[in-house]
């Protein structure tokens, strides 16, 4: 997706299962993946990072305080802090 | 009943209906084997046991899976259990009261949870090893990751503990624990199964999270999948039923493929 080259093994079972499609009357043809792949893993990344954000929001409100590094992992804060810098749908990374 | 541990949910349901095997002992020797695992895999976040010997003793109902033993994962409510989320912020996490259609239509299958199963803090990363609880590791080699997010769920099943168990999958957490544990791991669409998501999370404004199981054979998949079909005004999709075998093609049926 953002031009890496799967394994052998992986090539051979997709090269593998698309045969056996065409051989049960399917319309299988060779195509390239129809979006942008590194757009698509920022866009994933930020809509990851809006989750988050989310559950630290919640968070703060159930504990009526924001969590500490104590109590949300560091990977789920810095996800938390990098959509507080998202404004206007824009990333300011 | 050395068995169990490798006999899909397909095969243990025939054996309990045959009266084979009695759903109170494939219950026990779950719980068994649960036990025995816990203290090096991780796998569990609660425990339910108490009520699955309870289940177990029947009545059993008439569902497909009645008398075999499953576990939630613990992203998601089961009533009677809390939710904890893999959070520190939820150690504390009173028991839900309620529950999500999905989780009654698990029920409705007979399943008997016997427990919670582990996953990183809010599913968010594609290996179990949250900060505030030892690792889950993988059966095949306890150095090794289970992979994630549904890495309890993957070891569990991989480690004979339960033939099945609920998974979920926004971005791998399906397919990832079930390729590390060498297990079948179907990601349906989102939307085919019954309703998951509860609260907040249910009217966020897109939804990525995929429900539905790790499992030892590819008919258990297929079995599940279709008892936990979203139907009626339910649907996003048109129910498939039970798939048994690749399908004829549709006349407009196209497919694409790449390996780069």
């Amino acid at each position: 997706m953002t031009g890496g080259r799967p394994d052998p093994e992986v090539v051979a079972a997709v090269e593998g299962a698309a045969a056996l499609l065409a051989e049960l009357g399917h319309q299988v043809e060779p195509t390239r993946w129809p979006v942008d792949g590194m757009q698509f893993g920022r866009d994933f990344g930020a809509y990851w990072a809006s989750g988050a954000a989310a559950d630290f929001a919640a968070a703060t409100e159930r504990l009526g305080r924001a969590p500490t590094d104590a109590e949300v992992e560091p990977f789920s804060l810095a996800m938390a802090s990098r959509t507080a810098r998202c404004r206007r749908g824009r990333w300011r990374p | 009943m050395d068995e169990l541990t490798w006999m899909d949910a397909t095969e243990t349901a025939a054996r309990v209906r045959s009266g084979e095997l009695f759903a109170t002992e494939v219950v026990e020797a779950a719980i068994g084997r649960a036990e025995a695992v816990q203290p090096q895999l991780h796998v569990l976040v609660s425990d339910d046991f108490a009520r699955a010997r309870a289940k177990s003793a029947g009545p059993l109902g008439d569902g497909p899976f009645a008398g075999v033993p499953f576990l939630i994962k613990d992203l998601d409510d089961y009533a009677g259990l809390p939710t904890r989320h893999g959070s520190r912020v939820h150690a504390d996490a009173e028991p839900s009261i309620n529950q999500a259609p999905l989780m009654d239509a698990y029920d409705a299958a007979g399943l008997v949870v016997i427990g919670k199963s582990t996953s990183p803090e809010q599913g968010y990363l594609p290996t179990t090893e949250p900060v505030g609880a030892p690792p889950t590791r993988n059966p095949w080699d306890p150095s090794r990751s289970s992979g994630g997010s549904s890495g309890g769920a993957a070891a569990a099943v991989a480690a004979g503990v339960v033939p099945v168990a609920h998974a979920t999958d926004g971005g791998g957490s399906i397919r990832i624990p079930a390729a590390c544990c060498g297990l079948f791991g179907l990601k349906p669409s989102v939307g085919r199964t019954r309703p998951a998501l509860r609260g907040r999370r249910a009217n966020a404004p897109i939804i990525i999270a995929h429900q539905h199981v790790v499992s030892r054979s590819v008919r258990d998949s297929a079995a599940l999948l279709a008892e936990t079909e979203a139907q009626g005004e339910e649907a996003r999709h048109a129910p498939v039923g039970v798939v048994t075998g690749p399908a004829a093609a549709p006349a407009a049926d196209r497919s694409g493929w790449w390996t780069r």
